[in-house]
C-alpha cells in the first residue's frame, strides 16, 4: 500500500526513483552486517569482532614499530654508518612461529563458525530463490506459492533456502540476516536462514549480472509465525477477481495485451517469451497474483503505489534502463510513443493494485 | 643505426642519439624497459580517468551522470587496464631494465623475444582500448564471469575484445617470463651465485615462474569462452548435453587469478627490498629468509584460488581447505614485513622520496594483508565477498602496496635510467598528496562494504547510509589525481632541468649502480667479478666489505 502521497503526479521518473528509494530505505531496517538480526549474521558478526581485534592488535604493533623506527633511527646530522647487521636467525624463527600460531587460532575460529552458519536445519520451511536478470523470484513449493521482490519468513524459525538462477550468475544477500550465496544456473545452493527480529530487511544482488545489476534488490519481511501464516495463506489463495469496471478493463488489457505471456496471475502458468538471443530459452516475468500485497516493485526500484505503477507502465526504460519490459512497452525514453494508451495504463494500474 | 656514448659520463641528455627507428627496432633491454615503463604510465593515466568517472557517478545516491552500460564498461576497463596494462607491464619493464644490470650481464637471454613482448603488449593494449571506438568495451568485469559472457547474454563485441585482447597480452607476459627465468638462471656474472642476486631478482624470478604456471589457465578459459560464443561449444553453458558449467570459469580464472595477484606484488616487494636498505645505510635484514619466503609464496599461491569462490557453494570441506592454505600463505608474507622492519631498525634513515614511498608500501600493505587474512575467514567472506570491503582490500595491496612500491622504484632508478634526478620537493609533495588521497579514497570502502554496498553497482538508493562515504571517496580520488598530475609534471620537468646524477647518487649497493647514468648499451666495460650481495658497497667501502662477513 502507498506510504506517502506523490503530490503533483507528473514528476520525472528520476525523481520518482529517488523518492521511491528513500521510501524503500525508510521502510526497511537496514543492511548493516554488524547489526545482525539473523542467526547466521550473528555468528558471523561474532567471529568478525574476534578477528578484527586480532588484526587491530597486529596493526598497532607493526605500524607502531614502523613509526617508532622512522623517528628513532633517522640519520644523525654528523653522518656515520650504522652497524651492518645482516639478520638474526632466532628472531626469524620466532616471528615465523608466532604468526603461525595466531593464524592457527584463527583457523579454528573459522572452521567452527563455518560449521555453525552452514548447519542445515531439519524440518524447516523450504523456500526456493531464483535469480533472474534483474529481479528475484521466491517460491514456497509446499504451499504452491510463487512471488517476487519480497520474501516473507517467520521469526525464529529456520528456513531452508535453495538458491539458483534462471540465466546468469547472481548472488543472494541480506546483510543483516545471513551470509550471501551465489545463484548459479544449474546449481542448487542451499543455506539455512533464521531471523531473530521482526522487521523488513534490505537485500541486494551481490554478483555483477549485467546492465541492471545495481537495481536487482529485494526485501525480506520477518513476521511473527501467526502473521506469516496468514500471509502465506493469502498468497496461496486464488487471486482476487476484479470488482469495478476499471479493474475489469484492466484485466482485459492484461490478457489481450500479451502481459500474461510472461506474468502469471492465478493458476495459468506463463508460456514465457523466447529470448531473442537464444530462442529455445523462455523468459518470464514476476508472478503478479498478489502483486498489491507487496510494498515494493520492480526489484526495489520503486515503492508499490499507483502513481509509480503508472510511470513504470508508461516508460519502463526510464525507470530501469535496459530492462526487458521495455522491449514490450516502449516509451519516450526509447524515442517511441508508449504501446499502451493512457486509459490502458490507468486500467491496468487499477487491476494490478486490486490484486491483494 | 644506433651510436654509443661509450664510457663518457653523460651530459644529462636522457636518451643517447636516439632516432624513432632506433626505438622501434631496438632489442636493447634498457630501451625495451623504458618503452614498457612509459607505456604503462600512460595507461595508468587512462585507467585513472576511468576510475574518476566511476567515482563521479557514485558520489551521491541515484545520480544519472553516466549510463549503466557505460559505467559497466568503465569499471571493467579500469580493472583490466590497471592489472594487464599498468602493473604487469611496468613491473616487467623495470625487470627488463634492471635484471641484466643487477646480475652483471650485457642483455637478456633473448633480446629479440624481449622486443616482441613489448610490441605485443602495446598492440594488445591498443586493441582492447579500440573497443571504446565501437562503444563496445568489455563490460562484464575484469574477471568476466561466465555465463553472462555467453553470446545469448552478451551479444555484442565486448567479450570478444576482452578474450582476444587478453590472449595478445598473454604473449607479452610469456615472452618476458621466459626471458627473465633464463636470464637470471644462466647469465649471472662470475661470483654472482643465486645466494647473492639482489632480492629484486629473486622476486622477479618467482613472478616469472608464476606467469609461466598461471597464464595457461587464463589462456584456456579465454579461448573456451571464445569457442562457446562462436563455435557452439558449451564449456560454461548449462542445460546442454555437453555438460558445461559456469563454475568452471571461476575455477579456471582464479587458478590464474590468484598467482596473478602475486605476480602483481612480488616485484614491487623486490623494489622496496632494494630501496629500504640503501636509505637505511645497512643491508636488508634476513636476505635468505626474504628470498625463501618469496619462493614459498610463489609455490603456495597455486593452492589458494578458491578463496575467491567462497560464496559459490563449494563443499564445506573444500572451503575449509582453501581457508587453511590462505592462512598459511600469510606466514611468509608476515615474515617479509618483519624483515623489512628489521632492515630499517638500527639504521641511519634518509627520508628521501624513494624511502617515503617504500615505507608507505610497508604501512599500507600491512593493512591490505590484514584485511586479506580477515577475508580468509570463510564466514566473514560469506558476508563481504563481492562488496566494497573487497574493493578496499585489493586496492590497499595493489595501490597501497604495488603502486607505492613502483613509485619508490621510479624515484630510485630514474637517475640511473635518465641521468637526472627527479625533483625532491615535487616528489615529497606528490608522495604526501597521493598517500592522503589514497587513504581517503579507499579506507571508507571497508565500512561501506560492511554496510551492504555490493561491488559494480552504478548507483545506489539514498537513505542506506552510503552517501557520505561515497562522497568522501570521490574527493579522495580527485586528490589522487592531483598527485598523479604532479608526478607527470615532475617527470617532464626533471627530464629537462633535473639535477645531473652521477653513477650512484644514492650510495646504493647493487651492480646497476656500478655503471654510468644512463648506462652505455653494453652495460659494463668489463663483466664484474662479484664477491658478495652488495658488490658496489664492497667497492665503496674497502675497509668493511661484505665478503668479509661471508656473503
Amino acid at each position: 500500500m502507498p506510504s506517502q502521497s506523490r503530490g503533483t503526479g507528473r514528476l520525472g521518473p528520476a525523481l520518482l526513483v529517488v523518492s521511491g528509494c528513500v521510501t524503500l530505505a525508510g521502510c526497511a531496517e537496514g543492511q548493516n552486517m554488524l547489526s545482525p538480526h539473523g542467526q547466521g549474521a550473528q555468528d558471523i558478526a561474532s567471529v568478525f569482532w574476534v578477528i578484527f581485534w586480532m588484526a587491530a592488535g597486529v596493526f598497532v604493533v607493526v605500524e607502531g614499530l614502523l613509526l617508532f623506527a622512522i623517528f628513532r633511527f633517522r640519520a644523525p646530522a654528523g653522518g656515520g654508518l650504522p652497524r651492518q647487521v645482516q639478520g638474526n636467525t632466532p628472531l626469524e624463527v620466532a616471528w615465523t612461529i608466532v604468526p603461525a600460531l595466531v593464524l592457527a587460532g584463527v583457523v579454528v575460529a573459522t572452521l567452527a563458525t563455518m560449521k555453525a552458519v552452514a548447519a542445515p536445519a531439519p524440518n524447516a520451511l523450504e523456500v526456493t530463490v531464483i535469480g533472474h536478470q534483474w529481479w528475484w523470484e521466491f517460491r514456497y513449493p509446499a504451499q504452491k506459492v510463487i512471488t517476487s521482490d519480497e520474501l516473507h519468513i517467520p521469526l525464529n524459525q529456520p528456513v531452508t533456502v535453495h538458491v539458483t538462477s534462471d540465466d546468469v550468475v547472481h548472488n543472494f544477500w541480506i546483510p543483516e540476516l545471513d551470509r550471501k550465496l551465489q545463484a548459479l544456473p544449474g546449481h542448487d545452493n542451499v543455506m539455512s536462514l533464521t531471523a531473530t527480529k521482526t522487521g523488513t530487511y534490505n537485500g541486494f544482488c551481490a554478483e555483477f549480472c549485467g546492465v541492471e545489476h545495481a537495481m536487482m534488490r529485494f526485501t525480506v519481511v520477518v513476521q511473527t509465525p501467526d502473521a506469516f501464516n496468514a500471509w502465506l495463506q493469502g498468497q496461496a489463495a486464488p487471486p482476487a477477481e476484479p470488482q469495478t469496471a476499471q479493474e475489469k478493463a484492466g484485466q482485459q488489457a492484461f490478457n489481450s495485451g500479451g502481459c500474461n505471456i510472461c506474468h502469471q496471475i492465478g493458476a495459468m502458468a506463463p508460456q514465457g517469451f523466447p529470448d531473442p538471443q537464444a530462442p529455445s530459452r523462455l523468459i518470464i516475468g514476476p508472478n503478479l497474483s498478489h502483486f498489491a500485497s507487496r510494498q515494493i516493485m520492480v526489484a526495489g526500484a520503486m515503492p508499490n503505489d499507483p502513481t509509480d505503477m503508472q510511470h513504470w507502465l508508461q516508460d519502463p526504460n526510464a525507470v530501469k534502463q535496459g530492462n526487458l519490459m521495455s522491449t514490450f512497452i516502449h516509451g519516450p525514453s526509447q524515442g517511441q510513443p508508449s504501446s499502451l494508451s493512457p486509459q490502458q495504463v490507468q486500467d491496468l494500474t487499477a487491476y494490478l493494485e486490486s490484486l491483494k | 643505426m644506433a651510436t654509443y656514448a661509450g664510457a663518457v659520463a653523460p651530459t644529462g641528455r636522457r636518451f643517447q642519439n636516439s632516432a624513432l627507428v632506433d626505438w622501434i627496432t631496438t632489442s636493447d633491454h634498457k630501451k625495451i624497459g623504458i618503452l614498457y615503463i612509459v607505456t604503462s604510465f600512460l595507461f595508468f593515466f587512462i585507467g585513472g580517468v576511468e576510475a574518476l568517472l566511476l567515482r563521479i557517478q557514485l558520489t551521491r545516491a541515484n545520480l544519472q551522470i553516466i549510463s549503466p552500460e557505460l559505467f559497466n564498461q568503465l569499471f571493467t576497463m579500469h580493472g583490466t587496464t590497471m592489472v594487464f596494462l599498468v602493473v604487469m607491464p611496468i613491473l616487467a619493464g623495470f625487470a627488463n631494465y634492471l635484471v641484466p644490470l643487477m646480475i652483471g650481464a650485457r642483455d637478456m637471454a633473448f633480446p629479440k623475444i624481449n622486443a616482441l613482448g613489448y610490441w605485443f603488449f602495446l598492440f594488445g593494449g591498443l586493441f582492447i582500448n579500440a573497443s571504446f571506438i565501437f562503444g563496445q568495451a568489455p563490460n562484464a568485469g575484469w574477471y568476466n564471469y561466465a555465463n553472462q559472457t555467453e553470446l545469448q547474454f552478451a551479444p555484442g563485441l565486448n567479450e570478444d575484445f576482452w578474450a582476444l585482447g587478453i590472449n595478445i597480452l598473454g604473449v607479452a607476459s610469456l615472452a618476458s617470463a621466459v626471458n627473465l627465468v633464463v636470464t637470471i638462471l644462466k647469465m649471472r656474472a662470475p661470483g654472482m651465485t643465486m645466494n647473492r642476486i639482489p632480492l629484486f631478482c629473486w622476486t622477479t624470478l618467482v613472478m616469472a615462474v608464476l606467469i609461466l604456471g598461471a597464464m595457461p589457465s587464463l589462456t584456456t578459459a579465454s579461448i573456451e569462452i571464445f569457442f562457446d560464443r562462436h563455435l557452439g561449444t558449451s564449456f560454461f553453458q548449462v542445460g546442454t548435453s555437453a555438460g558445461g558449467d559456469p563454475i568452471l570459469w571461476q575455477h579456471l580464472f582464479w587458478f590464474f587469478g590468484h598467482p596473478e595477484v602475486y605476480i602483481l606484488i612480488l616485484p614491487a616487494m623486490g623494489m622496496i627490498s632494494e630501496v629500504l636498505p640503501v636509505f637505511s645505510r645497512k643491508p636488508v635484514f634476513g636476505y635468505a629468509f626474504v628470498a625463501w619466503s618469496t619462493v614459498a609464496i610463489g609455490f603456495l599461491s597455486f593452492g589458494v584460488w578458491a578463496h575467491h569462490m567462497f560464496v559459490a557453494g563449494l563443499p564445506l570441506v573444500a572451503q575449509g581447505f582453501f581457508a587453511i592454505t590462505s592462512m598459511v600463505i600469510a606466514v611468509p608474507t608476515a615474515v617479509k614485513i618483519f624483515n623489512w622492519l628489521g632492515t630499517i631498525w638500527g639504521g641511519a634513515l634518509n627520508l628521501k622520496t624513494p624511502m617515503l614511498n617504500a615505507l608507505a608500501f610497508v604501512a599500507m600493505f600491512t593493512i591490505g594483508g590484514l584485511t586479506g587474512v580477515m577475508v580468509a575467514v570463510v564466514p566473514f567472506d560469506w558476508q563481504v565477498s563481492a562488496s566494497y570491503f573487497i574493493v578496499a582490500h585489493f586496492h590497499y595491496v595493489l595501490f597501497g602496496g604495488t603502486m607505492f612500491g613502483v613509485f619508490a622504484g621510479t624515484y630510485f632508478w630514474f637517475p640511473k635510467i635518465t641521468g637526472r634526478m627527479l625533483d625532491e620537493r615535487l616528489g615529497k609533495l606528490q608522495f604526501w598528496i597521493m598517500f592522503i588521497g589514497f587513504n581517503v579514497t579507499f579506507f571508507p570502502m571497508h565500512i561501506v562494504g560492511m554496510l551492504g554496498m555490493s561491488r559494480r553497482i552504478y548507483t545506489y538508493p539514498a537513505g542506506l547510509g552510503w552517501d557520505g562515504f561515497n562522497t568522501i571517496e570521490t574527493i579522495g580520488a580527485f586528490v589522487i589525481a592531483v598527485g598523479a598530475a604532479i608526478f607527470a609534471y615532475n617527470v617532464w620537468y626533471s627530464l629537462r632541468h633535473g639535477e645531473v646524477a652521477g653513477d650512484n647518487p644514492w650510495g646504493a649497493f647493487t651492480l646497476e649502480w656500478a655503471t654510468p647514468s644512463p648506462p652505455p648499451v653494453y652495460n659494463f666495460k668489463q663483466i664484474p667479478v662479484v664477491r658478495s650481495r652488495r658488490p658496489v658497497w664492497d667497492t665503496d667501502h674497502p675497509e668493511d666489505p661484505d665478503w668479509r662477513r661471508g656473503h
